[in-house]
């Protein structure tokens, strides 16, 4: 039977840590497509309907909370799962001074914990 | 009776004289002759203090004037040339008439207390801080010397007019508040001293109170802590400086997790084109990071300058070396042309420097969506005994905000790579080469840096010196 692979979709403005996650998922049975800003991202978004966002959040143009925001508020796209892969700690992005921000499905720390990203895309999809 | 009158005067403490118009000592006690000499018939300034002729503000020609009593600080000297601190007192005694017929003189010793006052004096000036001593309208009646030396004289002149230029008193000011309540009050201030300089200082304020316990001015007295506000403000860098690399490091660690873990399942499937890319991978963030560790080693420690002559073309070609993959990767086209001929420098220094600004270009380029194709060129040649290094590129383009804090430490206009080092670096760089930096940029046209540095190493009297000798300096 021909199960369709799932969708993930990489926002990163670092290429090399687009190759590298492109190649894990797909020896891990996903498909994978990537953007590498926040408007790039929305963009395939649109277009590529991924089941998952792993999504950095510091980038030029738009950054990742610009774009996380902008996808919370939007009907049709608010219920795709988001991952934050970022360099940032947890306190950086929802410690007590930081603007209130809904909680993505995950968060991995950079650098990434392979295992924990499986066991985090596992649960999700 | 006249003889009680005259033991009496003899045996009064104090030293005691009277003086006729002519200044001419006409009777003195017992204490007065034995420490002063004989003296009736003298005149009082040859035997007080050793002058031929009288002093100019005589407190007895006064007296003789006015009929008033009058009294002065004077300093005398006794007839074995030991000086005495006194309080001259002056009378009239006047005849059945009315008429002054001669001035009563009266010494009392106050050299204890003026060696006291001097003690404290001094304890006043070399206390290691600015003393002013306020009155309600916020004039100064006293400084100690620190403060002379640092803000000038200030005495008679409002201490908001000395210590922040300022035409009305500070909002919030210490003083006040100890006037009002008559308690200790402290505060943090910037002030700026007589040369110009901005100082930090912690002021306390104490009230200065009359026999009746009242407030008659208050002492303010500041302590420098310039220093300690200048190492906290480092280490405050230092700790943005971990931050901001901490940051740039885990994405070059996530590439380089990257680089391995292709070049395992590579090995392992048997993939020599995924080992390649592993390899690639891992070479192009550990370059990234050994750059980054440079930038930080230049920030954290003031590198004395290695002077030597450098070749213009070779120093291209090696930059044009590290960075040729990196444009290429981003699609990026690097030009680079160098007119052949030499400049004395800090090779390693100038490489970062050229490293810095070309990556920024790069950079600059890679974020552009706006343009099909990117180009980032660096030309140098020699002008006015200066190398000239033009670089130019096609990228996103600084606006205003961007351009003037280029150079700023920890800013970055850029995402996960920016540490805020790259230029900050390039300028000090720069600055270090007595050279100049000038930014043209328009968002949405790009960026071009142009760098002049001296040709031939600038001494600190401004002459320069050329290095015939590579290992000089």
């Amino acid at each position: 039977m021909n199960v369709e692979k799932k969708k993930v979709l990489i926002i990163d403005d670092e290429p090399d840590t687009i190759i590298f996650l492109t190649n894990w998922l797909e020896d891990n049975g996903y498909s994978a497509c990537s953007a590498t800003d926040g408007s790039q991202g929305m963009q395939v978004i649109r277009t590529e309907k991924p089941d998952l966002i792993l999504m950095d959040l510091r980038m030029p143009n738009q950054t990742g909370f610009q774009l996380y925001r902008a996808l919370r508020l939007k009907e049709d796209l608010s219920h795709i799962p988001v991952i934050f892969v970022t360099g940032m700690t947890e306190s950086q992005i929802f410690g007590d001074e930081c603007t209130p921000l809904p909680k993505p499905e995950a968060f991995i720390e950079k650098p990434i914990n392979l295992k924990a990203l499986h066991e985090a895309i596992e649960r999700i999809l | 009776m006249e003889d009680l009158y005259r033991k009496l005067f003899n045996e009064l403490p104090g030293y005691i004289r009277a003086q006729d118009r002519d200044f001419r000592i006409i009777a003195a006690n017992r204490m007065f002759r034995a420490e002063f000499g004989a003296s009736e018939g003298s005149s009082c300034f040859s035997v007080i203090k050793g002058r031929s002729n009288k002093c100019d503000a005589c407190s007895v020609e006064k007296t003789f004037q006015d009929g008033e009593c009058h009294a002065s600080e004077e300093i005398v000297k006794f007839k074995d040339g030991k000086e005495i601190s006194v309080i001259a007192y002056t009378a009239p005694i006047r005849d059945d008439a009315g008429n002054i017929t001669a001035v009563e003189v009266t010494f009392t010793d106050i050299t204890k207390v003026k060696r006291l006052q001097q003690k404290y004096r001094t304890l006043f000036d070399m206390t290691p801080c600015y003393i002013a001593v306020l009155n309600k309208d916020f004039k100064i009646s006293n400084v100690n010397r620190w403060f002379e030396q640092d803000f000038g004289e200030g005495v008679g002149r409002f201490c908001y007019e000395i210590y922040k230029h300022r035409k009305e008193p500070c909002i919030d000011c210490p003083v006040a508040r100890t006037f009002q309540d008559g308690e200790i009050h402290h505060s943090e201030e910037v002030v700026t001293s007589r040369e110009g300089s901005q100082k930090h200082v912690r002021c306390y304020t104490a009230p200065i109170r009359d026999p009746n316990g009242d407030i008659v001015s208050v002492m303010e007295m500041s302590a420098d802590i310039t220093d300690l506000r200048q190492l906290q403000s480092r280490l405050t860098s230092l700790g943005m400086l971990v931050g901001s690399i901490s940051h740039g490091i885990k994405g070059l660690l996530s590439g380089i997790d990257g680089g391995i873990y292709l070049m395992e399942t590579g090995f392992q499937n048997d993939r020599k084109e995924r080992v390649d890319q592993g390899w690639s991978m891992l070479k192009r963030n550990i370059e990234r990071i050994r750059s980054m560790v440079m930038n930080v080693l230049y920030y954290a420690k003031d590198r004395e300058i290695f002077w030597k002559s450098i070749d213009v073309e070779k120093i291209v070609a090696s930059v044009k070396d590290i960075l040729d993959s990196r444009a290429r990767r981003h699609n990026v086209e690097l030009r680079m042309k160098a007119e052949p001929g030499e400049f004395d420098g800090d090779q390693d220094a100038i490489h970062s420097l050229l490293i810095n600004l070309l990556e920024n270009s790069i950079d600059a380029c890679r974020v552009d969506k706006s343009k099909q194709s990117h180009t980032v060129s660096l030309s140098s040649r020699f002008q006015d005994e200066q190398v000239v290094f033009d670089i130019v590129d096609n990228g996103i383009g600084m606006d205003q905000e961007t351009r003037e804090k280029a150079f700023s430490l920890f800013f970055s206009s850029k995402g996960a790579e920016g540490t805020g080092l790259g230029l900050f670096i390039a300028h000090k760089i720069i600055k270090s080469h007595s050279g100049t930096i000038d930014i043209e940029s328009d968002p949405g046209k790009g960026t071009r840096f142009i760098v002049k540095i001296p040709r031939h190493r600038q001494t600190s009297n401004g002459i320069h010196e050329r290095l015939d000798n590579p290992l000089q300096g």
